[in-house]
């Protein structure tokens, strides 16, 4: 990955796991250890800035009304305070997220992620799952570049979970979104939907996992496209 | 009752008893002075005369001396005109009302008795035994109701001179009639009573001013009070400012220490919170670090427990802090919509290492549409938190937990399901009820302390909490706005 990011934090321990973690993950990462450093930091060409809130010299908060002045980067907060009236402080202040202490490493990177995420652009005509591509208009659909032959209630179904795929949806929510209510909107008729579904695509690219307690998922099988 | 009205009832109950003393008191005169008359117009008569003839004929005095007395004019007590024997004179009483009237003689005229109380002759009748004592204990005269007379008095007079057989006469007299009425005291008792309620009028303005004062001064600002003046009033109103003044002291004090703990629990939180996020990390690395050989053998259990056991000491202290919050005045708490969809993420995220550990499977869903309910975001996650860390901490190995948060037509609904081995409605009802927090909470087995923490956050939320125990096992904690409907159904 090619974001570069700053990590105000004085502890000299927290930090160097916190870059150690970041660079791992193959992010550029620049410490700055104490705030007045921090107040003069250039923000150019940074894609995202984690601060911490106690910070000697100048509290965090001050630094994300500085930064929130000068530049658009997103900034992660870093606090081990607790209380709403801190992250709300910190969020009115212009921080994108705000962190509470202790945190997994794990848990840290995914929030980065989620930051430095791209805006996606939203397929209103074909939605494309790994080697699944469907026509949302046509009601088609192919698997690795063979064609699937699918109901128009499978097709809804297939659609409704590639919307979010690796996510989990619930039996209620693909009822509601794929199977018509005056009709056959019964779990019994989904699960129907989801056996043929399966057994038509097979181990080609894509599979729907049943997720205990909730419904189902679409996951890309590894190998195939992302 | 007002004050005005109890003032006027007061004065006119104190006023009544001293009216009624002073009636009785005019009776009691009334009579005595009437008692008197009579004697002296007995002495009077007996002074011209009537002892001669008294003694001359004892028995037949009394009829004789009776004749006179119907006469037209003739005054056998009482008379009219000036200052005299038998009328009243400087140093005796007042008579009152009716003592100008003739004491007419009765229908049994007066019998004479000599020194020693013995009748005059065997025709009179012994002297009544009660006149008699009173006589011989050295009274000049005794009256009492005449025995078998109604409306009648007998009297008994000891004459100047104790020889011969006229030395005490006895006669009846009708009782003398009552006074008037002193209406002029019932009106003086009517117009005091009304006099205080007039005067009460300024009091209790200005105790109303004073109780407006207080109930229309907004919540932590001290009252306009109104404080001139050297009565009573005043001097009330003066002790409560200074009363307020000192309470307000004493909360600003107390803003300040809590102020101060709240800084120092901060502080505290981030000098503990920090070593252990580092420790995190560290056993993270530990884990992903591991050779694959060393992930079988015994080192891979022992990593796990310290992982898991750093997660309880994180999950303990950020539930420490959350009942400290909640103890605290609940206008305090943040009340800003909350997505809930990024919370239940952020929970799940949090709990995932752990989850998968103890090789738990953690899921979630959540709908496409922006789910957002207004609240405190820490406590509602804690709330939340505490829910999946019992789902995970308390379920087998290989189980499942599945947080799913769905929109509902009434608001929404977060379910948190597991497959762990449940909870007793026993258990449930021990949890939730009052007092059971500190004995839980010591227990690290137990889910005290937490779901203690998540019931109370949600009934300052405005949220219902409800535990299902599914028939194929496990538990189902049901987090749902109150009044909305209960919806089950059967998941995957």
């Amino acid at each position: 990955m090619d974001a570069r990011i700053l990590v105000v934090e004085d502890d000299e321990a927290l930090g160097a796991q916190v870059v150690g973690h970041l660079e791992r993950e193959g992010f550029s990462v620049a410490w700055i250890r104490d705030g007045a450093e921090a107040r003069e930091v250039d923000l150019r060409g940074l894609s995202l800035v984690l601060v911490d809130i106690m910070l000697p010299g100048v509290w965090g908060t001050e630094l994300v009304r500085l930064y929130r002045m000068r530049s658009d980067v997103p900034i992660l907060v870093l606090s081990a305070r607790q209380s709403t009236e801190d992250k709300v402080g910190a969020l009115a202040l212009g921080a994108d997220d705000y962190m509470t202490k202790p945190f997994w490493p794990e848990e840290l990177l995914a929030r980065v992620r989620a930051r430095l995420r791209r805006p996606r652009i939203e397929q209103l005509k074909e939605r494309r799952v790994g080697d699944l591509l469907l026509d949302l208009e046509g009601g088609s659909a192919t698997i690795a570049g063979a064609s699937l032959e699918l109901t128009p209630s499978e097709h809804a179904v297939l659609a409704a979970l590639a919307a979010r795929p690796g996510s989990a949806i619930t039996r209620r929510a693909l009822m509601q979104a794929a199977l018509d209510p005056d009709r056959c909107a019964t779990e019994r008729a989904l699960d129907v939907h989801v056996s043929r579904l399966r057994k038509k695509l097979g181990e080609r690219g894509v599979k729907i996992t049943t997720v205990w307690g909730i419904g189902y998922r679409l996951d890309s099988v590894e190998g195939s496209s992302p | 009752m007002k004050l005005r009205t109890k003032l006027g009832l007061t004065v006119l109950l104190g006023l009544l008893p001293i009216a009624a003393s002073l009636l009785w008191m005019q009776q009691r005169l009334h009579r005595s002075a009437f008692e008197e008359g009579v004697v002296d117009a007995v002495l009077s008569r007996m002074g011209q005369g009537g002892r001669a003839r008294c003694e001359e004929d004892p028995a037949g005095f009394g009829r004789g001396l009776a004749r006179p007395m119907h006469r037209p004019g003739a005054r056998f007590g009482p008379g009219r005109g000036g200052p005299g024997p038998g009328r009243p004179g400087p140093g005796r009483p007042s008579r009152g009302p009716g003592m100008g009237r003739a004491v007419e003689p009765g229908p049994d005229g007066i019998f004479a008795y000599s020194a020693d109380l013995r009748p005059s002759d065997v025709d009179v009748p012994p002297l009544d035994e009660g006149l008699a004592s009173r006589l011989r204990a050295g009274e000049r005269f005794a009256v009492r109701p005449a025995p078998g007379h109604r409306g009648m008095l007998l009297y008994a007079v000891r004459m100047p001179w104790s020889e011969g057989p006229c030395a005490v006469l006895a006669l009846r007299r009708p009782v003398p009639p009552r006074p008037h009425f002193p209406l002029p005291l019932l009106a003086l008792s009517a117009l005091a009573a009304a006099l205080a309620v007039l005067a009460g009028g300024p009091v209790v303005r200005r105790t109303r001013r004073l109780t407006r004062a207080i109930r229309e001064t907004p919540e932590g600002q001290p009252a306009e009070l109104e404080l001139r003046g050297t009565d009573e009033v005043a001097e009330l109103a003066r002790a409560f400012d200074a009363k307020q003044r000192q309470l307000a002291q004493q909360m600003e004090a107390l803003r300040r220490r809590d102020r101060a703990l709240s800084e120092h629990l901060a502080n505290t939180m981030h000098d503990v919170m920090i070593p252990l996020t580092v420790l995190e990390g560290y056993l993270m690395r530990l884990r992903t670090d591991m050779p694959a050989a060393d992930a079988d053998a015994a080192t891979a259990p022992v990593l796990a427990s310290a992982i898991e056991e750093t997660h309880y000491i994180a999950t303990l202290l950020t539930n420490l802090d959350a009942w400290a919050r909640l103890d605290a005045d609940e206008a305090s708490l943040g009340k800003s919509p909350v997505d809930l969809k990024a919370l239940v993420e952020r929970v799940v995220a949090r709990h995932r290492p752990v989850a998968r550990e103890r090789l738990v499977s953690l899921e979630y869903a959540v709908p496409d549409e922006a789910v957002t309910w207004p609240g405190d975001e820490t406590l509602l996650e804690r709330a939340v938190g505490n829910l999946v860390h019992n789902a995970v901490r308390h379920n087998r190995r290989q189980g499942h937990v599945a947080v799913v948060l769905e929109t509902r037509e009434d608001g929404f609904e977060l379910r948190v399901l597991d497959d762990g081995p449940g909870l007793t409605p026993e258990q449930v009802e021990r949890v939730l009820g009052r007092g059971v927090v500190g004995e839980n909470s010591r227990s690290r087995s137990g889910h005290g302390l937490g779901l203690s923490i998540t019931a109370r956050a949600a009934r300052l939320h405005g949220l219902t909490l409800e535990f299902r125990h599914p028939e194929e096992g496990g538990l189902e904690v049901v987090l749902r706005p109150e009044g909305a409907s209960s919806d089950e159904v059967d998941e995957a």
